[in-house]
Formats: structure tokens, C-alpha cells, sequence
């Protein structure tokens, strides 16, 4: 199961407190929340931050009055837990001086030969600024002046970080390629 | 010849280019230069990729087990449910070039109309808003004006996206302020529908 949409019963369910509802809510959802996180802060590492977010969901739902609205809803929680998290880990990593997010280096294997290089890896290298604009934007469908709002930058870094996201990412999968080729 | 970077091309297709003659220039570049369509079609199916389902996080269900523990011991609610068998899945029918764009169309359409719904809720009657939503209607109005292929089709692509997600945001808070509004419940549908449809539909 790679996940759908969730049906509006089993949202209204679990708001009002059915964990059995709630799982297949989480379910349904997390491979999405899941490639959200791991895009935005740049690791494979973020299943607790997963977690949170769902922690916060599930506190939260009763306060969601349209359950068709749930679908959007959740994608602002899930950004507002993400990106707070990565101020936590930036400050963990300027004060302890550790690089365990914001990195912008592949987790895993990215310039072994003969894999291929994928979307999923050519993003793990993006610049995490560069990153995290071009997740906002794209797969999260955030205008750039929230994404500017979103990432404490101006808009117009925004626009001018999406443009270098997307050269650096065809670039990247045209190394891909060729690695593969070769 | 002289061509343009991917940076420019990038900001080319999302029309972030404040100098005219520059964009003029990139226009009737790529109208002719092969290489650079080629990598117009490269950045706008970036768009296409992101926007595909994830694959499966396989770490899932284990997750749900320390999860649970986190919620408490939370019991069912015995309260009555409202009726409804969740949002309808897109079927998934595969359009063609000429026929995804006006529907990324009727998706901004809907921007519009929640614009309107967010000035005078009073002046707009919800029946016209779904015979206006409707794909049918909204695509034969601008048939005419989205042939384009091509360099000029990829941007078009990419307004379209843009107008879609500002259309959802907007929707979205039209939504809070009139929660349950059925008209405006359907334009939700409707535009993310449409945005899933717009990014999973485009030309390779």
C-alpha cells in the first residue's frame, strides 16, 4: 500500500477520538508525510519527526471543521512540524557543531556507480535552502511569498533558489543517467 | 549560437523575468533551438516527478505501534457519523496535450469564483458556480486559447500549476470562513483534483 486519500468517515472518526480510525488515517497518509520530511530536512533519519507530526494531527483533528479540508490541513501541520524541527536541529547542529540535518548531502550512496540516480537522491544533494524551496513550492504548492514566509527568506530568494533547485536537479539526473550508461 | 542557461530557462517558464527584451529573446530562441526546447521539456517535467506518488515508507506500521502508545488510551466515539464515502479517487483517465490544459483552466477558474465567494457570498448563486466548475463547460469556453504545444504549452503548464495551488489555498480559507459549504466544498475537490490530474498528466 502506498497510500490514498483518506475517506472523510474515518476522519470524522478519528476526530472524534477512534484510533482504529486514526490508524488508517496515518496509514493512508504517511508515505507522503513521510517523503515530505525526508525532502525537507534532507536524511532518511526522520521518523520521530513523522511521529510528531501525527502526535499533533491527532490532538489537533477535533479542531477540523471541514473534514474535506483535511488533505490541506494536514500538509500545513505537517510543514509548520517539519520546518520547526529543522530550526531545532540547526541550532543543535551550530551549537554541538554536527551535521545531522540541513547537510545537503545524499544519505545514502548517491555517487556509487552503477546505481541510478534518481529524483529522490538528485534532491538529497540539492543545497538545503534550494531544497526545501523547491519542496514547498512543488510538491507542497506553496506561493512563493509563503514559502519566503515559511523559510524566514524574501520572495524573490525564493523564486531566484527555485530556478537553481531545478538546473542543479536536471543536472544532477542527466549525471544519473550518464553514470548509468556508462 | 548563443543559448540560454537552465537558471534562465527556469525563470523563463515561471515568467520571473523582469526584462523584456530578454524574455523576447528566450521566446524566440527557443521557438528554433532544439536543445533548448529539449531542456524546457526536462524542467517542466521536474514538476511532473515531484508531484508522483511517494513510494512506500516501509517503516510505516512499526512507526504506528510507537505512535499508539504516544495518543493514550483514546476509546471509539459512539456519536452518529455523517453520511459520505470519503473524497473520490481520480480515475485516472490519460488526456491528451490539447485536453489537460483547459482543465488546469477550470481549476483557476475556481480561483476566481472563491475570490468572488470571499467578496459578496450573497451575490453568487451555488448552482452556478457548479455548472461553472463543470470540466465540460470551462474546457469548451477556452478550447480555442490552449492548443499551444510545445515551449509555449510547458508554460502554460506551469501558470496553470500556480494558479491551481493559489486556488486551493484560497478555497481552502473561503472553506473556514463557510465551513461546509457545498459549492465551495466541490471547488476544493475539484482544484486538487485538478492538480494531482495537471502534474500526473504532463507530456514526458
Amino acid at each position: 500500500m502506498t497510500g490514498s486519500d483518506p475517506g472523510i468517515v474515518d476522519i470524522e472518526r478519528a476526530a472524534a477520538r477512534d484510533q482504529a480510525a486514526f490508524r488508517r488515517v496515518y496509514l493512508a497518509t504517511a508515505d507522503r508525510t513521510h517523503r515530505l520530511a525526508r525532502w525537507l530536512l534532507g536524511t532518511s533519519d526522520v521518523d520521530d519527526v513523522v511521529q510528531e507530526v501525527y502526535v499533533r494531527v491527532w490532538d489537533r483533528l477535533p479542531e477540523l471543521r471541514e473534514p474535506a479540508a483535511f488533505g490541506g490541513w494536514l500538509r500545513q501541520v505537517a510543514v509548520s512540524v517539519i520546518l520547526r524541527e529543522r530550526e531545532r536541529a540547526a541550532r543543535r547542529e551550530s551549537r554541538d557543531g554536527g551535521s545531522r540535518y540541513l547537510g545537503g548531502v545524499p544519505d545514502s550512496g548517491a555517487s556509487q556507480v552503477g546505481l541510478r540516480l534518481d529524483l529522490e537522491r538528485a534532491i538529497a544533494r540539492l543545497p538545503a535552502q534550494a531544497r526545501q524551496v523547491f519542496v514547498l513550492y512543488h510538491v507542497e504548492g506553496r506561493p512563493h511569498l509563503e514559502v519566503g514566509e515559511l523559510l524566514g527568506i524574501s520572495h524573490h530568494t525564493s523564486r531566484s533558489q527555485l530556478h537553481r533547485a531545478r538546473a542543479l536537479l536536471k543536472a544532477y539526473l542527466k549525471d544519473g543517467a550518464s553514470n548509468e550508461a556508462s | 549560437m548563443k543559448h540560454p542557461d537552465d537558471v534562465l530557462l527556469s525563470a523563463w517558464l515561471e515568467d520571473d523575468l523582469d526584462d523584456a527584451a530578454q524574455r523576447a529573446w528566450i521566446s524566440d530562441h527557443v521557438e528554433v533551438c532544439i536543445q533548448c526546447r529539449d531542456a524546457v521539456q526536462e524542467l517542466t517535467a521536474l514538476a511532473r516527478r515531484a508531484g508522483e506518488e511517494p513510494p512506500e515508507w516501509p517503516g510505516k506500521e512499526a512507526a504506528w505501534e510507537l505512535l499508539r502508545e504516544r495518543l493514550g488510551g483514546a476509546q471509539p466515539s459512539t456519536s452518529p457519523m455523517r453520511g459520505g464515502t470519503g473524497r473520490p479517487k481520480y480515475k485516472g483517465a490519460r488526456w491528451g496535450w490539447r485536453l489537460w490544459l483547459p482543465t488546469g483552466a477550470a481549476a483557476s477558474l475556481a480561483v476566481i469564483l472563491a475570490a468572488l465567494l470571499m467578496r459578496s457570498p450573497a451575490s453568487v448563486d451555488p448552482s452556478v458556480l457548479a455548472l461553472l466548475a463543470e470540466d465540460a463547460v470551462v474546457a469548451r469556453t477556452l478550447e480555442s486559447a490552449t492548443g499551444s504545444e510545445g515551449a509555449a504549452g510547458s508554460q502554460a503548464v506551469w501558470s496553470a500549476n500556480r494558479m491551481i495551488s493559489q486556488g486551493v489555498d484560497d478555497l481552502e480559507r473561503a472553506l473556514r470562513a463557510r465551513p461546509g459549504d457545498p459549492a465551495l466544498t466541490m471547488l476544493l475537490r475539484r482544484a486538487v483534483e485538478h492538480r494531482a490530474q495537471l502534474l500526473t498528466e504532463m507530456p514526458r
